[in-house]
């Protein structure tokens, strides 16, 4: 008989700590629903970034993908078959994506779709807010003076600009030299005029210019390669 | 038997009350001894690298900045070394907890620049006497605008908590308001718990044996509570996820709640195994008091 009752305690001191631990489970489930429903948002939008660590490929900094392309043609040679409509590769942020070129100069510059501190670093830049090289549209591109477009006040309107992707050859001629301030907005503001604007700082003796230099060119001809043929040119 | 039931549902009711009790003490604790006090951040610090991290933000700022205004990063990082960012980052920690423990009206973190503001002069000086550029106004204006700039990003760089920002957009003073009122939950707690364990010891009088299982099964429920979560959060690495990517930041922010998790981690192991050691005793002093029947 009492080996009976021990046993029965023991069973009810198990099933006790058993049901204490769910209705604990329970209590606080039901507790705390109203609080995270209330902050669900707030915290997803926190903790929502699930690649936190940067490719190992890339040069990233900050999240930043910094992507080299060596396989946009840039060689003088065009295939005979070449359109004047074709499709349009919409780059990632932090693609090299053209390869900009001055022969009168005798520069060639890797152009970076959108726009950082880091990207500048590898090239020149063009605004995310201007359009896809191929579209109509002001494309915007810029680069520090005293690196990539370091002679870019020595354009003359009327010289040639070309600008090489893999999907297609696009052809401006210089037609207007400019200097704005950095407030001023209307030359890489998006127009719907077909024209090519590159700007850098304006050189300076010592620290930043507020002052920009700019060439304002007119598109001369766009080529497409024919589909399928590309980067192999 | 009958007399027995509403007793021991007295005992549950009452060993409920503590086990939230004591999750309330060990998380007003966690609050009190980590997440709001000075060590903690400074652990994070040197956990994290986060001088280094500080040191190579500030090393690409210069460099970068060198394309644009031609000054050469060596004129900055020739006085901005890890020691300097070092100590930035320990003031803008000690700043903080300063006004947050009410020592100071308003949260003022700065650092000492003579050295930085001396190298900036010294290049200025010599590059307009070497070229013969003219000491006018512009080049006064030139040297201010280079030196503000440059002391501006090393103090946002060492600031790695954001304190600053934390202030400017109110959030410093409500958790200011929080510390005050800390100390108080604290104590709070702690008394409802010990009142919670005296009426459990009470309902226990007649049968003093139970006293530990009930404590025991108070102690080990607040613990897998608190364990399950941050187990969770642990596993799946949920604050990896943090938004900000900026390495140091993202350090900062990440290395900081991941080590809290961990503190509340060990916190509800010990009150686990506290809750373990209570059973223990329980079973051994039915098996004496068996024996003693014997």
């Amino acid at each position: 008989m009492a080996k009976s009752k021990q046993k029965k305690y023991t069973l009810v001191f198990i099933l006790t700590a058993f049901l204490m631990l769910i209705f604990s489970m329970a209590i606080s489930v039901g507790g705390l629903t109203i609080p995270y429903e209330r902050f669900k948002t707030y915290l997803h939008l926190v903790f929502m970034n699930q690649i936190a660590v940067p490719s190992a490929q890339s040069d990233g900094v900050s999240g930043l993908v910094i992507t080299e392309n060596d396989q946009i043609p840039t060689e003088t040679h065009q295939p005979e078959e070449m359109a004047e409509e074709g499709t349009i590769i919409r780059p990632e942020f932090g693609t090299q994506y053209a390869v900009l070129s001055c022969e009168k100069l005798g520069f060639s510059v890797p152009v970076y779709w959108g726009s950082s501190e880091e990207l500048l670093e590898c090239g020149a830049c063009q605004s995310t807010s201007s359009v896809v090289l191929g579209e109509k549209g002001n494309v915007v591109i810029d680069a520090h003076v005293n690196t990539f477009f370091s002679n870019l006040d020595q354009i003359e309107a009327g010289d040639e600009i070309v600008l090489y992707t893999e999907y297609g050859i696009f052809t401006y001629q210089a037609r207007d030299l400019v200097a704005f301030e950095n407030t001023e907005k209307r030359y890489v503001l998006p127009s719907a005029q077909d024209k090519l604007t590159l700007y850098t700082c304006q050189a300076q003796v010592l620290g930043t210019s507020s002052t920009r230099i700019g060439v304002i060119c007119d598109v001369v001809s766009k080529k497409f390669y024919p589909v399928g043929e590309g980067a192999q040119g | 038997m009958k007399q027995q039931i509403p007793h021991y549902i007295l005992n549950v009711i009452f060993t409920l009350f503590l086990v939230f009790s004591l999750i309330g003490t060990e998380m007003t604790l966690l609050m009190q001894r980590s997440a709001l006090n000075v060590n903690m951040f400074r652990v994070v610090v040197q956990q994290e690298q986060l001088t280094e991290k500080a040191y190579d933000k500030v090393e690409s700022y210069f460099k970068i900045r060198a394309n644009s205004t031609g000054i050469p990063e060596a004129v900055f990082l020739r006085v901005v070394d890890k020691e300097m960012l070092y100590n930035g980052i320990m003031e803008s920690v000690t700043a903080a907890f300063d006004y947050l423990d009410g020592n100071t009206q308003e949260y003022q973190f700065t650092m000492d620049f003579t050295e930085l503001e001396q190298s900036v002069t010294d290049f200025f000086e010599e590059y307009a006497e070497v070229n013969h550029y003219q000491k006018d106004e512009v080049y006064q204006q030139k040297l201010q605008s280079i030196i503000e700039e440059s002391e501006k990003q090393i103090l946002s760089t060492t600031d790695n908590f954001k304190f600053a920002t934390l202030y400017e957009k109110g959030w410093l003073v409500k958790i200011r308001k929080l510390v005050g009122y800390l100390n108080i939950a604290v104590i709070a707690c702690i008394a409802i718990t010990l009142i919670l364990a005296v009426v459990i010891v009470f309902l226990n009088k007649s049968k003093m044996l139970n006293i530990p299982y009930w404590f025991g099964l108070a102690a080990f429920t607040a613990g897998i509570l608190v364990v399950i979560p941050c187990f969770w959060v642990t596993k799946t690495n949920y604050f990896s996820g943090f938004v900000v990517t900026d390495p140091q930041i993202f350090s900062a922010v990440v290395g900081y709640l991941n080590l809290l998790v961990n503190r509340a981690l060990v916190m509800a192991v010990v009150t686990i195994c506290i809750g373990i050691v209570g059973f223990a005793g329980f079973g051994a002093l039915c098996f004496f008091q068996k024996n003693e029947e014997k």
